[in-house]
């Protein structure tokens, strides 16, 4: 019996993964980035799905609304004229093996063990329970990452900033 | 009295320490839109943050601000030995940077932007000393490694420190990426991001984990391979070393590097110190060790550039730390620790000095340094000091590490003697290019005799850093109590507690 | 309901994804993409987990934000630096500078 779930977790999977692999092998990169934002998006689903809505949203809102705008300027900045006409870059054999042989050994591993058939446990968790621990366990975690961002935009902006010679 | 009282408390000294660095970032960005003199100001501000922070840390180790607790709870910060020995040598390093970039930046523009970032890169390294929550470990990774990005590319119009700031990135984003797939994993088998609860026994329901704590751990090793620039994972180290701003050389080599060591302690010696795999994983590191000993110290004869040949000096040294987390006692770590103090002041002063010559002479050629020793005072004399304690002459401070170093190897449980032999073969190895580095400033003669300017900052940091070179190696008795302290302290936090993988039965 | 084992295999799948990008890549923007897709695989195992194992506390989930805040903090510095590498080379293929050798 398949249920409305199953389906969406392979159209989810299909979207995520084939996305990721189009964003690498894209024949322009601006095709690459936009892929990478479906790509995010697919990823959003799934956590809808885990029952992870504020999750799913923040991604949706911070990786496609931002990140993934930010790699499009970025994008459209450094790319020339001439790779309009440019081929693909070849497919490398050993990268292939690599992320084959990477993939197949995470997922045996966790084959291994039994909780690969565990059924989801416990209550769903809202906000509410992350913004406890945001504030209680978490909260200077929280607070350092305020730096983060604080230290990123000043970096950021020295870099990109033209200086008056 | 209340005001010990307040500093024995369980966050303080982390919060505190925070929170004047990033005060004073914050006031350099302010003051840098005023424009009256940035440069020497944001050094003023920069080096006194660090000295208070430096004063606050002195404090606890030296027993005036309380004692020192071992983790405790759920707290995402442990206030123990291991957290103040790191947090003391970063600061150190943050120190002497600081000061010799007041006149480094002497025509590079953005200078209260540099020095912003200089301290944000020191809050995330101290933060990650004092981290216990794979959360806090990830977060203060992260406020270390972003701006240093930044400061390696600082120089927008030189296209090797921006080429080196690319593949810094890359693979220094890479590694984060990885650590945190290993951290994904980790949470999997426990359910819990502290480190201390990982320790309690049964955290997961499911069986039958082994091996994917295995893979898990692999993960983790990789991403902290590629920051502490271990073989096989150093691949565009040596550039990235190269091409930055050769201050900010000192600040990655030293600084975020030995900061990386304190995380790679705890997860490692609180998952597997006791646990059936402490031999697989003492092998796993002594490998490690060895590929970046030999690889590092070989590569250096080959090369022609000063900061290339620090760079691979960085990559062994690197190595020789590793020697003693792969002995898996407490002599060893108590030597590695000892040996990351050193190393830390060492490679400061050797790259700092070598900044400033570079940046007198113009080129970083090795026949660029010739004679250098009749045309400037200072520099020389403290990167021979340098130079020499790095390749472990006695009585400066790297000698008696490495001697530590080696004897643990020996004396380890886990038959450990030919790392041993093969660090002491490394060592004479070492030395013929340091002494190739001192040959060229000393005996070969100049093109010009011309003197070459010294300012103040680069006399007074390259000062103070032989002080630390040649008084730790005259009168090693007091670090290598703290460093032993540290060691035991830590393993009988661990060796108490039971363990998620089986124990030896 | 959907086993937790699809879940990691398919967050192996792309992580296995990532790491050919890394492998075989030239592009500093292609490499970029790869250690963005890296941490999406990171994130779907905390969340996962956190749904089928310890569902009691939200820390994967709060985990998974943290991380999501900080690829962009990341995202932020990283492309800046690619954007000074296209102002000063006209080419972002890391394979093509070459200034740095031994």
């Amino acid at each position: 019996m398949i249920s409305a779930s199953d389906i969406a977790f392979f159209v989810l999977s299909a979207l995520t993964l084939g996305a990721a692999i189009y964003s690498l092998e894209s024949r322009q990169v601006v095709y690459g980035a936009i892929s990478l934002a479906f790509s995010f998006l697919g990823v959003a689903g799934l956590f809808i799905l885990l029952d992870a809505t504020f999750v799913a949203l923040f991604q949706i809102i911070v990786y496609v609304g931002a990140v993934a705008v930010l790699i499009l300027f970025t994008v459209m900045l450094v790319t020339k004229e001439v790779e309009r006409e440019a081929r693909r870059e070849p497919i490398q054999p050993l990268g292939v093996a690599i992320a084959v042989i990477v993939a197949i050994l995470v997922s045996f591993v966790a084959s291994l063990s039994t909780m690969g058939s565990l059924p989801p446990s416990g209550p769903i968790l809202g906000v509410s329970d992350i913004g406890n621990l945001l504030t209680g366990q978490y909260a200077f975690p929280l607070e350092v990452l305020g730096l983060v961002l604080g230290a990123s935009v000043v970096g950021a902006l020295t870099l990109a900033k033209i200086d008056k010679e | 009295m209340a005001f010990p009282a307040f500093f024995s408390g369980f966050e303080a000294v982390p919060l505190l320490v925070t929170m004047i660095m990033a005060v004073a970032a914050f006031v350099i960005i302010l003051l840098s839109s005023l424009g009256l003199r940035a440069r020497t100001v944001s050094t003023g501000i920069s080096v006194a943050a660090f000295v208070i922070s430096l004063a606050l840390l002195l404090g606890k180790v030296l027993g005036y601000l309380g004692p020192i607790l071992g983790p405790q709870g759920n707290s995402v910060f442990a206030q123990d030995w291991i957290s103040y020995l790191f947090g003391v040598a970063i600061l150190i390093v943050s120190i002497l940077v600081a000061l010799s970039s007041e006149d480094f930046l002497a025509n590079i523009p953005n200078a209260s932007s540099f020095f912003a970032l200089l301290i944000f890169t020191t809050i995330g390294s101290v933060l990650l000393v004092f981290s216990t929550d794979l959360l806090m470990i990830f977060v203060a990774w992260e406020l270390m490694s972003i701006p240093s990005y930044v400061l390696t590319g600082f120089k927008k119009k030189d296209q090797e420190s921006n080429e080196a700031a690319v593949k810094y990135f890359l693979i220094s984003a890479f590694a984060s990426a990885v650590l945190l797939y290993g951290i994904s994993l980790i949470y999997v088998i426990t359910g819990t991001t502290n480190i201390y609860q990982i320790l309690s026994p049964a955290s997961s329901s499911a069986s039958g984990i082994t091996p994917i704590a295995v893979l898990a751990l692999s993960f983790v090793i990789a991403g902290f391979g590629i920051k502490l620039s271990a073989v096989p994972f150093h691949m565009w180290i040596p550039d990235a070393y190269q091409g930055a701003p050769t201050v900010v050389s000192a600040l990655l080599s030293a600084g975020t590097k030995g900061a990386t060591f304190a995380p790679a302690a705890r997860i490692f010696f609180v998952l597997f110190a006791g646990s059936a795999f402490q031999t697989d994983w003492s092998t796993a590191f002594a490998v490690l060790a060895l590929l970046s000993m030999t690889v590092g110290n070989f590569a250096a004869l080959t090369q022609r550039s000063v900061t290339r040949i620090l760079a691979y000096s960085s990559i062994g040294h690197g190595g020789y730390i590793l020697i003693g987390f792969a002995a898996g006692t407490a002599y060893g770590l108590t030597a590695s620790f000892f040996h990351i103090l050193n190393y830390a002041t060492m490679q400061t002063c050797a790259f700092l000095a070598a900044a400033l010559i570079i940046r007198e002479v113009g080129k970083d050629d090795l026949l660029a340094f010739d004679g250098v020793g009749r045309r400037m005072r200072i520099a020389p004399i403290a990167l021979t000091l340098s130079l020499l304690a790095l390749g472990g002459f006695p009585p400066l401070n790297g000698f008696w590490s490495k001697v530590f170093l080696f004897y643990s190897a020996i004396g380890s449980p886990l038959n450990l003697g030919w790392l041993a032999i093969a660090g002491i073969i490394n060592s004479f190895v070492s030395i013929a290019f340091y002494l190739r580095i001192v040959k060229h400033m000393y005996v070969d003669q100049p093109q010009s005799f011309s003197k070459l300017f010294e300012s103040n900052g680069f006399r007074v940091a390259l000062i103070i850093a032989s002080l630390i070179i040649v008084g730790t190696g005259v009168y090693p008795g007091p670090v290598i109590q703290f460093a032993s302290t540290t060691a035991t302290s830590f393993f009988s936090q661990i060796s108490s507690a039971s363990h998620v993988l089986p124990a030896i039965p | 309901m959907i086993p937790l084992l699809d879940y990691i295999v398919l967050s192996a799948i792309l992580f296995g994804i990532g790491v050919y990008g890394l492998v075989s890549k030239g592009n500093a923007l292609r490499l970029f993409f790869a250690i963005e897709i890296v941490i999406n695989a990171a994130n779907i195992n905390l969340v996962s987990f956190n749904r089928y194992i310890s569902a009691s506390t939200p820390q994967g989930q709060t985990f998974a934000l943290f991380s999501i805040a900080i690829a962009a903090a990341e995202a932020a510095v990283g492309l800046a630096i690619i954007i000074v590498t296209f102002r000063l080379n006209k080419e972002v293929n890391v394979f093509k500078l070459r200034k740095l050798k031994s």
